[in-house]
């Protein structure tokens, strides 16, 4: 009976000290892989690639100039999908940094739940609270941090939430450039944006293609001529006046969902 | 009762074996602090050293600090074994009061050797993604071997720096207790990255002023001039600009943008022909020509003399470029700096003066006396 009991003792011995020695639980197989999607955000200027036309290429925009776009940044909060029944899903933290000469451009969500979609959301801008908030909060790789995307004010302005600069050369004028510089900030200038297309995600993970058509920043509906007017940083009245106008041109067709596969 | 004692003899023995062999599979999370050969070097937070004001910066994962890694990196840093001849160390052209900048124009490397372009300083380089004024190195284990190199800097052959470091006692030591290892480069850049990594400037009146709250602690001139400093341009009805927009390039907590696209990179408007292809000189891109890294202004007032070839020998002198002198035909300007019309500024004496006062706030007296940073061998 005691040399039972001993070989007993010494077999769970000898199977908590293996099992004590594990470096790592195996997790059991699970039933459903969550499903990923892989948002790309493709910077075009009349329909060419934006960073493979590279900078001191001139392109044709309205009003016969020609633009030279060199940075095109812009923080995204609130990104998510938009459900069939209308509820949303949200993208991560719902926050990005979308920067497409910055090659900062695509980016990958897991964890996204199967079903039908009617389109994607997000806003240009941030709530209040995170705007004039702590920007050294955030951790060194996240998105808002200002170390990594250079876009805050610094003080208590908040943050630019989209910068948009480059050359532009008036044609009618002679060849010789000059700079534009438009950086929107402060709480009346976050706009919304809504992209609608049916797409389902069931089986498979997808990659959703979000067209961001440059020159349309200057057209429509509003011709914005950069030989008026060349800069605005968001602050006083005129400057106020002329980036509202840019925002409604933006919401009339830079962004496109394109496609979902 | 023998034949018993023999089975509880041999129950015993199984049992010694069993333990023995848990023992001996576990063998592989023994703490190595336990054995007498391996020393344990002491760990040091990254929150021990970089403020909270700056936020937390990306840090390697791969080379954490310790106290005696950034003692190491700091020895190598003051020691002239770095350089050929033995007559220069890192700390001969980066010298501590003057914010690790060096007067010269041009740094003086072994034999009399100049150097292509002025020494910039060191301090918050953990913030930054890109060194050197042509932004051609990420990293500062990468960077560390550059000037070691470079044939006007320290002419050093790494075969030689390597065999110097191996018969050297304290570096045998300190090698081994900073990384339990022989002295080898890899380990130097390590050592040397943790040191320049620990480097922090964060305690100039600027710095205390910079939320905004602490108006109090400047004169209404270094006032005014914040005010000039963060103003955009904005001309008049008598072409006078409130503002002179220098916050774009040299913004936020540390007076540097940290993004290359967001001014980070640039050509601020010198005159005359491009001589240093600067950043077009690493990317052969044409609209990279001319372009450097923009430096922090933290310190400013410290770092004589200014851009990378040293032109100007005094910050007034770098101060009227911007009010009078900035080519806005250069080809690769930064298009924040000519979108208001490529106009020059025209900054009054006055604005000029407070602007002046306004960059000296940003001098950090205990950052160039901080004995974290000073020659150990003294």
């Amino acid at each position: 009976m005691k040399k039972y009991s001993i070989l007993t003792l010494i077999a769970v011995l000898g199977i908590l000290g293996l099992s004590s020695c594990e470096k790592k639980p195996i997790d059991p197989p699970a039933n459903n892989e969550p499903l990923e999607l892989t948002l790309n955000w493709v910077g075009l200027i009349n329909g060419k690639d934006l960073p493979a036309l590279g900078t001191n290429t001139f392109s044709p925009k309205s009003s016969g100039e020609l633009i030279d776009i060199t940075n095109w940044a812009f923080i995204v909060s609130h990104l998510a999908l938009i459900k069939d029944d209308g509820d949303t899903v949200l993208l991560g933290d719902g926050y990005q940094w979308i920067s497409p000469r910055g090659k900062r451009t695509q980016f990958t969500y897991k964890g996204i739940p199967s079903g039908n979609y009617k389109g994607i959301s997000f806003m240009i801008g941030l709530d209040s609270a995170v705007n004039h908030g702590d920007p050294n909060k955030w951790p060194a790789d996240h998105p808002l941090n200002p170390n990594l995307n250079g876009m805050h004010w610094g003080w208590s302005g908040g943050y630019i939430f989209q910068a948009l600069d480059g050359l532009f050369k008036d044609t009618a004028a002679g060849s010789s450039s000059k700079g534009f510089s438009f950086h929107t900030a402060t709480m009346p200038l976050v706009r919304n944006y809504e992209l609608p297309f049916s797409f389902s995600i069931e089986k498979s993970s997808k990659t959703a293609t979000i067209n961001m058509h440059a020159e349309r920043f200057f057209s429509f509906p509003n011709n914005i001529a950069l030989k008026t007017k060349s800069v605005s940083h968001s602050e006083g009245t005129l400057e106020f006046q002329l980036m509202e106008k840019i925002l409604e041109n933006m919401q009339g067709g830079v962004f496109e969902l394109a496609d979902v596969k | 009762m023998e034949i018993i004692k023999k089975k509880l003899l041999f129950s015993k023995l199984w049992l010694f074996l069993s333990i023995s062999l848990l023992l001996f599979s576990c063998r592989e999370e023994e703490d190595p602090s336990k054995n007498n050969h391996i020393y344990k070097p002491t760990a040091v937070s990254p929150s021990e050293i970089f403020p909270t004001e700056f936020g937390m910066p990306p840090l390697p994962a791969d080379n954490p600090f310790t106290v005696e890694g950034i003692y190491l990196g700091r020895m190598l840093f003051y020691d002239p074994i770095l350089s050929i001849d033995s007559s220069i160390s890192c700390s001969s052209c980066h010298i501590q009061e003057f914010a690790f900048a060096d007067p010269q124009k041009l740094s003086t490397g072994v034999f009399g050797l100049k150097t292509g372009r002025n020494a910039p300083s060191l301090f918050n380089m953990a913030y930054s993604r890109k060194f050197f004024w042509d932004a051609r190195v990420n990293t500062l284990r990468d960077l560390v071997f550059e000037p070691i190199q470079a044939h006007n800097e320290m002419a050093m052959t790494l075969p030689l720096l390597e065999t110097r470091l191996r018969r050297n006692q304290k570096y045998i030591d300190y090698f081994n207790k900073a990384f339990n290892t022989e002295p080898n480069l890899l380990d130097m850049s390590k050592a040397m990255e943790q040191f320049l990594l620990s480097i922090v400037s964060k305690d100039s009146r600027f710095n205390q002023f910079f939320p905004g709250t602490n108006s109090h602690l400047l004169n209404a001139s270094e006032l005014r001039g914040a005010f000039i400093f963060n103003g955009l341009v904005d001309f008049d009805a008598q072409g006078k600009t409130k503002g002179a927009d220098c916050f774009h390039c040299h913004g936020g907590e540390m007076a540097q943008q940290q993004n290359p696209l967001m001014g980070g990179i640039a050509s601020n408007g010198l005159p005359g022909a491009v001589v240093d292809k600067g950043v077009g000189g690493i990317t052969n891109r044409s609209q990279d020509l001319g372009t450097f890294k923009a430096p922090s202004l933290l310190n400013i007032a410290l770092t004589a003399p200014y851009m990378h070839d040293g032109r100007f020998n005094t910050l007034e002198e770098v101060v009227e470029h911007y009010s009078t002198g900035v080519n806005y035909d250069h080809p690769n300007i930064h298009p924040q700096m000519s979108a208001h019309g490529g106009i020059q500024l025209n900054l009054s004496q006055e604005q000029k003066d407070d602007l002046l006062a306004y960059l000296r706030t940003m001098t950090d007296f205990t950052f160039i006396s901080n004995p974290a940073y000073s020659n150990p061998f003294k």
